[in-house]
């Protein structure tokens, strides 16, 4: 299976990036060689991981982050001190269903979503890496096999409540979502939009595993392909990509 | 210059589709052919064209209509009847600029978008909007096409913007044109990813005095020829916008 290791950002200034996110999550920053760390320092959430690396432009992100926080207007104006910008406050309804998040950019212009759903814990934290695809549960299902997470299924009564608003068969698949067994964080949330497909993302994942080799091995025959392995100085990991097409690494 | 045609539908059921633009519109219906035409009966809005013709399946539509309505919540009800699905109803705010919008499908699958700003008397097409990656560019290009002017979009909502702290490249995430004495429909340009279908569901066409000079002036603005086609009483030209949106010139 896989674990989590780091969210990874692709950055022309790491530093910057990394005390932006830090401050941002209340998490510590550290360097580590060229690259620099951010951890949460109640052992919680996702590591982030800024490596100085190429990254090409898009007009819709393949993957972003969800950030959850107590007050989401509040936060809005703290994160444009940071030197963050804003794209738009967005809601939407359906029905009787309803839910608001703003749509902002850190300083090298990532795209990630801030929100305070109810029953939100007093803190700041990574809510969800979320994925945009064609097909959400086919994707969702390559990473419940990778990550050994249970699929969730979508109560009936809320795909009822969607029926009755009058939404389409094809849109009550447009979002899936997996989570780690144990309540962990973060999810994955799979939404079906149009992406761009850089050459070069601007974030990955990195995941650890016991046996690489196997691993890969496993993987591919859900689905993934492999691009290249390499060999670093304490370490050997393997690049590969989900059916999407979305770069990851095994390590 | 082009003039605008038809918005033209490609369908699986011609009939069926036209029935659902004419009533949700109130223009009238007619056969030609194998397709069905959509007219205002007031002849003040563009009319509708349904051609039975292979499309394929998209994720974000590269064209797609927005219909003014008197009353959005009113006209969501009518969709639905009509045989069309809701996706969902958005609203947005960037400091003290907001509007809502209810994204509803016809019942091919066409998403379009409904509206309700104030004095809207009736239902009526206001914009054809593009998603694309260049959208100053692109309204550029379409204002050039159609004999437009080419006028920039007030700075002062550029300013509100700056204010409510949005950055490049989203202050000029978006452009519009229209033609100068203010028909409908307007042209509106937004930075989206878009599918890139190798059938477009939804294409325009155009008509025009001298299709063979014209056609120039548009490769020279950036639009790429595709083929000429003869028809029985028409010979049109299919062209790609600089972005790569299909449109036919007749």
């Amino acid at each position: 299976m896989l674990q989590l290791l780091n969210i990874t950002f692709s950055c022309s200034d790491p530093e910057r990036l990394a005390g932006f996110w830090a401050t941002l999550l209340d998490y510590e920053g550290a360097p580590a060689g060229d690259s620099w760390i951010a951890t949460d320092p109640r052992g919680e959430g996702a590591r982030l991981r800024f490596n100085r690396m190429e990254k090409s432009e898009t007009i819709e992100v393949p993957i972003h982050i969800d950030v959850n926080v107590p007050d989401r207007e509040a936060e809005l104006d703290r994160i444009l001190q940071l030197g963050g910008q804003l794209v738009e406050t967005k809601s939407h309804s359906i029905g009787d269903l309803s839910e608001t998040w703003t749509v902002m950019r850190d300083p090298e212009g990532n795209g990630f979503c801030i929100q305070s759903p109810p029953n939100t814990p007093p803190h700041r934290y990574i809510g969800n890496v979320t994925f945009s695809c064609a097909e959400p549960r086919q994707l969702a299902a390559f990473w419940t096999e990778a990550l050994g997470w249970p699929d969730e299924e979508i109560d009936q009564g809320f795909l009822q409540q969607l029926r009755d608003a009058g939404v389409a068969e094809r849109d009550l698949s447009s979002l899936h979502a997996i989570r780690p067994p144990n309540g962990g964080r973060p999810r994955f949330l799979f939404q079906r939009r149009e992406k761009s497909r850089p050459e070069s993302y601007p974030i990955h994942l990195d995941f650890r595993t016991d046996d690489r080799e196997a691993e890969v091995e496993r993987l591919e025959r859900a689905g993934a392909a492999v691009v290249e392995t390499k060999e670093g100085q304490n370490l050997t990991f393997t690049i590969l990509r989900d059916p999407d097409g979305n770069p990851f690494c095994v390590g | 210059m082009l003039s605008l045609q038809h918005v033209t539908f490609s369908c699986d059921d011609p009939g069926r589709v036209s029935e659902f633009w004419a009533a949700l519109l109130g223009y009238g219906r007619a056969a030609a052919g194998s397709s069905w035409l959509a007219t205002d009966p007031r002849g003040e809005d563009v009319t509708l064209l349904f051609n039975k013709m292979a499309k394929s399946e998209t994720i974000e539509v590269p064209i797609h209509l927005d219909i003014n309505v008197p009353d959005r919540e009113a006209a969501l009800d009518r969709v639905l009847q009509l045989g069309g699905s809701l996706v969902e109803t958005k609203s947005y705010k960037i400091g003290e600029l907001g509007d809502s919008t209810t994204i509803m499908r016809d019942p091919e699958g066409n998403g379009f978008c409904l509206e309700d700003p104030p004095n809207t008397e009736r239902a009526h097409i206001w914009n054809i909007t593009f998603a694309c990656a260049k959208p100053r560019e692109l309204g550029r290009f379409w204002a050039l096409a159609l004999g437009w002017p080419d006028v920039d979009i007030d700075e002062s909502i550029f300013q509100k913007f700056r204010d409510a702290g949005v950055g490049e490249p989203d202050i000029s995430g978006f452009h519009l044109v229209r033609a100068s004495n203010g028909s409908r429909p307007r042209f509106y340009f937004h930075r989206r990813e878009k599918s890139r279908p190798e059938s477009y569901p939804m294409h325009l066409g155009f008509a025009t005095d001298d299709r063979e000079a014209e056609i120039e002036r548009l490769v020279q603005a950036g639009a790429s020829v595709v083929e000429t086609k003869q028809g029985t009483n028409l010979t049109f030209t299919i062209l790609r916008d600089p972005e790569g949106n299909p449109f036919c010139v007749g």
